[in-house]
């Protein structure tokens, strides 16, 4: 399942389906006890809604809550017995965040912010010139303007226009 | 004779059957842009449609309603992002076969067999609507709840190789439909003061940063990759090949007229069991399940073509809406002048044989347009993917505004995106997430209901599950689904087949 992708930084697995059974990935724990602290949480909260019946609004974000709660616990626990070896913050940056995927959240989060103040057009003209130039490497300045131009001109002119829905 | 004659109105105007393609058409377009919904699309035309005669208005709305619900299918298959929630399980395989340049080959296979579904689905609802639409009115809260439960199971298939991390993405899901204002007390849950949190998460914004984003920012991790080269030379399948999908789709296509019928469930629950019950029942598939597996793709959209004609059975016998879609229509008839419900197909039978007829129509325009606008969908795929993720996250941005004009939305998209990103690095599926939440409100409020009819008595609440039929039914289907997923169940049933 796609979903299951893990694409590791070896050059010959680069892009491949590769899934690691029995082996937790860099982080997991942390990913796991982020997962738990997220249950515990939901459940604090939970306790904070009113609860006299058994139909009260508090019951199914309970149950739920301590689904999630126990089920990162067991995975927290898989992974302590797997992984003996603590991986280095280093590590899992450089897993979690290799330098193109930091760039287009940096990139991404800068349009959504912008988009109040400079509006949909300017916002989407420049974060497609930044992000297709930064990924093509800076090739064809002129090329990648007039695909941004482009493809802003139709969005505008299909949702704008035609289906009459309102933009940013 | 009376309903033939009913029956063939739309054949002998010209004006009803170009209305009718050219909503077939424009419902492909619209159902593939993500953010884009059928139900937006059909209400923006109630609004177009308002002095037009019913004839006409029906027409076009029968149209975008079929051909949208497709339309999903194909940015699913191409992009990995449902253009509608129907086509969420369409993706889990048909992404994977895209990624084999097998793109054009699926969405012809499913595009077939589709129209096959979907005219299964007209015939059942010409034949039982009645039949159908009684029964489903039988149908009490903890039914409906139970059938939430049963919906949430299906996070064992589609959580990959670890169900516990389906059954945490799946329970997350929930979690997050709880968050605003409770409908029944009005109480506020996790919304921690925020006034944007107190009308809730629509599922749809977390829908497009769980598929969209996430899986833009997993492309980025080997961007360069150059982009699969689509194999269009055939895109409308060999008979042999339908021949061997048509049985199971046909099965997925009852599941969804039975799913459809249902109030509150639409094609989305309805491919998701299918998706589910082909996983189950397919012994030895070519490519395995959630790599690419052609009955993957089969099953949900036959499903979600047979909910088409099962939601309009509540609505045309009972006045209830099957879903959103055919809640709009319900709409457009109120402004016509006429009421849904058990005296429509009494006073105005027509209109019952008219519907039916438009839909049937509609599946055949379906066939040639959906071959016609195929080729340029499949071409999508084939642009870089340094210039076409981009273009994807643009187009999650204005499909998450779009739905409520607020730009908290799309704030809480990104989130919801980059959360997903985490979430496949480390194995969770996001399909039980979203599943999570869209079911997550209708075991919630019936959950509620049942107990409150069992007056709070937990005792009573576990006897009428035993003691009804239809609950005891689901409850037994509900047992067997656990039961099934289980080591030993497995190993029983390999010693008896070896025996």
């Amino acid at each position: 399942m796609i979903n299951n992708i893990v694409s590791k930084d070896v050059p010959e697995n680069k892009g491949k389906i590769v899934h690691f059974r029995g082996k937790c990935e860099p982080c997991e724990k942390m990913m796991a006890f982020f997962l738990l602290t997220l249950g515990a949480l939901g459940f604090y909260f939970a306790l904070s809604m009113s609860h006299e019946t058994y139909y009260s609004p508090s019951i199914i974000p309970k149950i739920t809550s301590l689904i999630v709660f126990f089920c990162a616990s067991f995975l927290f626990y898989v992974c302590l017995k797997k992984e003996k070896n603590t991986a280095s913050i280093k590590a899992c940056i450089i897993y979690l965040f290799p330098k193109d995927v930091i760039a287009i959240i940096v990139l991404l989060l800068c349009y959504a912010l912008a988009l109040p103040y400079i509006h949909f057009k300017y916002a989407t003209v420049i974060f497609l010139i930044a992000s297709i130039l930064y990924l093509q490497n800076g090739k064809s300045i002129f090329r990648t303007i007039i695909i941004a131009s482009f493809v802003t001109l139709t969005l505008v002119i299909v949702f704008r226009y035609i289906f009459l829905v309102i933009l940013p | 004779m009376q309903s033939l004659q009913f029956f063939l109105i739309p054949f002998t105007s010209i004006n009803m059957m170009v209305l009718t393609a050219i909503g077939v058409l424009s419902g492909i377009w619209v159902g593939a842009i993500p953010g884009l919904s059928v139900t937006m699309a059909t209400s923006l035309l109630i609004s177009f449609t308002f002095s037009w005669d019913l004839n006409s208005a029906l027409a076009l709305m029968c149209g975008v309603y079929v051909g949208g619900n497709f339309g999903g299918a194909i940015t699913a298959i191409l992009l990995n992002i449902p253009g509608a929630p129907p086509a969420i399980a369409t993706g889990f395989d048909g992404y994977p076969l895209a990624l084999r340049g097998e793109a054009g080959k699926a969405i012809g296979l499913c595009l077939s067999l589709s129209v096959f579904a979907g005219l299964i689905g007209v015939t059942i609802l010409a034949i039982a609507a009645p039949i159908l639409g009684n029964f489903a009115l039988k149908f009490a809260p903890r039914d409906f709840f139970l059938l939430a439960v049963m919906g949430l199971l299906l996070v064992g298939s589609m959580g990959g190789n670890d169900p516990i991390k389906g059954i945490t993405a799946g329970a997350l899901g929930v979690l997050v439909s709880m968050v605003g204002m409770d409908s029944s007390t009005g109480e506020l849950r996790y919304t921690f003061g925020n006034i944007y949190l107190m009308g809730g998460i629509y599922f749809v914004t977390a829908m497009i940063g769980l598929f969209g984003v996430s899986e833009a920012l997993m492309q980025f991790r080997g961007t360069m990759q150059s982009s699969v080269k689509q194999n269009l030379q055939k895109i409308v399948p060999d008979w042999k090949k339908v021949k061997k999908y048509l049985p199971l789709s046909l099965r997925s296509s009852l599941i969804g007229v039975w799913i459809g019928a249902l109030p509150g469930t639409g094609g989305d629950v309805a491919a998701l069991l299918a998706y589910d019950q082909a996983r189950r029942t397919t012994k030895n598939p070519e490519i395995p399940f959630g790599q690419g597996a052609y009955e993957g793709v089969v099953a949900p959209e036959s499903a979600n073509k047979g909910a088409i004609a099962g939601a309009f059975i509540p609505m045309l016998t009972l006045g209830i809406p099957g879903d959103s879609v055919t809640a709009i229509i319900i709409g457009a008839l109120y402004i016509h002048g006429l009421q849904p419900g058990p005296m429509l197909m009494l006073e105005t039978p027509h209109l019952f044989w008219m519907i039916v007829s438009l839909l049937g129509i509609s599946y055949v325009f379906l066939m040639f347009l959906g071959i016609v606008s195929l080729k340029p969908f499949t071409k999508i795929i084939e642009i870089p993917k340094s210039i076409m993720m981009p273009v994807v996250i643009v187009l999650s941005i204005v499909g998450t505004y779009a739905i409520q004009n607020s730009l908290m939305d799309v704030y809480f998209m990104i989130g919801f995106g980059i959360f997903g990103y985490f979430m496949r690095l480390y194995g969770f599926a996001t399909g039980p997430m979203v599943l999570g939440i869209i079911l997550g409100p209708l075991l919630d409020s019936n959950y509620r209901r049942a107990m409150q009819s069992a007056d709070n008595n937990i005792l009573v609440f576990f006897q009428d599950l035993i003691t009804h039929p239809i609950s005891l039914a689901i409850s037994i289907a509900i047992l067997y689904l656990i039961i099934s997923q289980t080591k030993w169940y497995n190993s029983l049933k390999q010693k008896l087949v070896e025996k």
